[in-house]
């Protein structure tokens, strides 16, 4: 028989002021919102115009200094999640084989993309398509070192979802890729629901290739041309909050951003390591944006954790799945290492409580 | 898990400090009036020129939750006797006179009068957690991170555990019209800085305060 906790258990200084610490949450701090009242009154609520656009190429041209991309390559900031673009590499002549590593949801997503259009004659269909090898990577879902380092080669086309990742800080540049995507709410602490993307040279010709020889049906079709062609570039609210978040990256020490990822890191794994029944996974090879910890908790523990912290607003998504027994923290720069401190204090008193003193 | 109360009441912020900690004679006077006729519906004579508005927005609100909360009545344990005492707290010696009275003393009288016995009164200083145990599950959780913590957080409160055999929407009925006289007798604006909580029956904000120690 397990015990009980409630609340009133929890002494005051082992509750999160800041819930959003899951792996599948990124505090977005107030100055992000503060922006919107600064930036917001020249822009929000037009409907184009030259600041407007303005405006928006200064935000894509400061990324692209940011992540290092080249001249040549594409750059866009799309208003659909990476999962959009999962879906459109895989309509893509040059992916028809595409070989997708990863052992998560995102790289088993993006597989079946790859199946679901063999299942279209029209679209699967290649025309004059080289053959090449295509790879697609998960790169949080990977544990392979040598991805993305050895990059594309004249027949290798490469495509690498760098999500939840810090890789497009800290590794060799998107110059080693096809295409790169990632949502930008892990790496800059913006609201989710976007993605930003590179396209190389070529990718940029086979995509405007591709869209023309599917003709009629190119028109209704997700294609990668018509992500960067048509479906226009992401709201400007989130443009503007993208753009001071880009803008801090820019001025602050490089290296910071890593630093301070290293530092949480160390932080959970240190505790982890203190405790029999947690286990804190190593960091990816691209350089994942939460830490995994591996438990032996019981899964109705684990749903009774979820329950409390998610019931009491003390933090969400830190369960990562119960089945699993895993939970999940971020470890971005804009979650503050005193809430994860907090947390994990209320983690012990939590697991202490449910195993009625079993596990501590 | 049942609480070992009768009922919660806390006091908020505004009504322990600054404008509102006091409030004129005359508008507690015709607060009290204000309960009385939430239940005998009788026309006072108000002394204040708001009052009669504020008492208007207040039987509003109460019809309204009476009609949409199964809970939530008019009856009174001991009617005569309960609008008698009302009668006696407007009347007598607590709020006699001009100038200035207490608000929290007011709201303490008045649950008084319904027939409640203050078991025990703590003041505290609102910590994260006690905001949590009082609003994490009756509010929307997009107030959570923004006005409302503001309001609350690190500011003083005082957490009265009430005893009696009086009906609990009673204590609802004597917070509306309270607000409505003294915080906001000219709007039916509802702002957060509202001075009193009431918790409904069984809620979990009345269970955190009656179990949790001020740490």
């Amino acid at each position: 028989m397990t015990g009980t906790v409630d609340l009133h258990d929890v002494p005051d200084r082992l509750v999160p002021r800041e819930p959003r610490l899951g792996g599948c949450c990124v505090p977005v701090p107030d100055r992000r919102l503060t922006a919107l009242t600064s930036s917001g009154p020249v822009l929000l609520g037009r409907h184009g115009g030259r600041s407007t656009t303005e405006f928006t190429a200064s935000v894509v041209a400061e990324l692209r200094h940011l992540l290092r991309v080249p001249a040549r390559y594409h750059c866009a900031v799309l208003p659909t999640p990476p999962g959009t673009v999962q879906r459109a590499v895989a309509l893509e002549d040059w992916a028809a084989g595409l070989t997708v590593r990863g052992e998560g949801d995102a790289a088993a997503r993006w597989r079946s993309a790859v199946v679901a259009r063999q299942g279209w004659p029209a679209v699967a269909a290649r025309v004059d398509a080289p053959a090449v090898e295509a790879v697609g990577v998960v790169l949080r879902e990977t544990s392979d070192p040598h991805v993305p380092v050895d990059g594309r080669t004249p027949d290798r086309w490469l495509a690498v979802d760098l999500s939840r990742t810090s890789a497009p800080l800290t590794q060799s540049g998107v110059d080693r890729l096809d295409v790169g995507f990632l949502c930008p709410s892990w790496l800059f602490g913006v609201p989710p629901g976007g993605t930003v993307l590179v396209l190389s040279e070529r990718a940029v010709a086979a995509a405007r290739l591709r869209h023309e020889r599917l003709g009629d049906a190119g028109h209704f079709l997700p294609t990668l041309h018509a992500l960067i062609s048509t479906d226009g570039t992401a709201g400007m609210t989130d443009l503007i909050l993208l753009a001071h978040a880009v803008r801090a990256r820019v001025e602050a020490e490089p290296g910071s951003f890593e630093a301070a990822v290293q530092q949480r890191y160390a932080l959970v794994a240190q505790w982890a390591a203190a405790r029999a029944w947690a286990d804190c996974a190593p960091r990816q090879a691209g350089g994942d944006l939460t830490a995994q910890i591996r438990t032996t908790l019981d899964p109705g523990v684990l749903r009774r954790i979820d329950a409390h912290l998610t019931g009491h607003h003390l933090g969400y998504d830190v369960v990562d799945d119960p089945g699993t027994g895993c939970l999940r923290l971020g470890l971005g720069d804009t979650v503050p290492v005193a809430e994860i401190e907090r947390l994990l204090g209320l983690l012990d008193l939590l697991v202490h409580r449910l195993t009625a003193g079993r596990l501590s | 898990m049942s609480p070992s109360s009768d009922a919660l009441m806390l006091l908020k912020p505004d009504i322990l400090t600054g404008p509102y900690a006091t409030c004129d004679r005359r508008l507690a006077r015709d607060a009290v009036r204000g309960v009385r006729a939430a239940y005998d519906r009788a026309v006072p004579r108000y002394e204040v020129d708001t009052s009669a508005a504020g008492v208007g927005w207040g039987l509003r609100n109460v019809d309204r939750k009476v009609a949409a909360r199964s809970w939530y009545t008019l009856e009174l344990t001991d009617r005569h006797g309960t609008l008698a005492r009302l009668g006696d707290l407007c009347d007598g010696p607590e709020l006699a006179g001009d100038g200035q009275v207490g608000t929290g003393q007011v709201a303490v009288a008045l649950t008084g009068a319904l027939g409640f016995r203050v078991r025990s009164r703590q003041r505290r200083v609102c910590t994260h957690r006690d905001f949590l145990g009082l609003y994490a599950h009756n509010t929307h959780f997009t107030r959570l991170a923004g006005d409302l913590r503001g309001y609350l957080v690190g500011q003083p409160v005082e957490v009265l555990l009430l005893t009696g055999d009086q009906e609990l929407s009673s204590l609802h009925v004597a917070k509306e019209l309270l607000r409505r006289v003294i915080r906001y007798p000219t709007t039916h604006y509802d702002a957060l800085e509202n001075m009193l909580h009431v918790a409904d029956p069984g809620a979990p904000d009345w269970v955190y305060f009656d179990r949790s120690p001020d740490d």
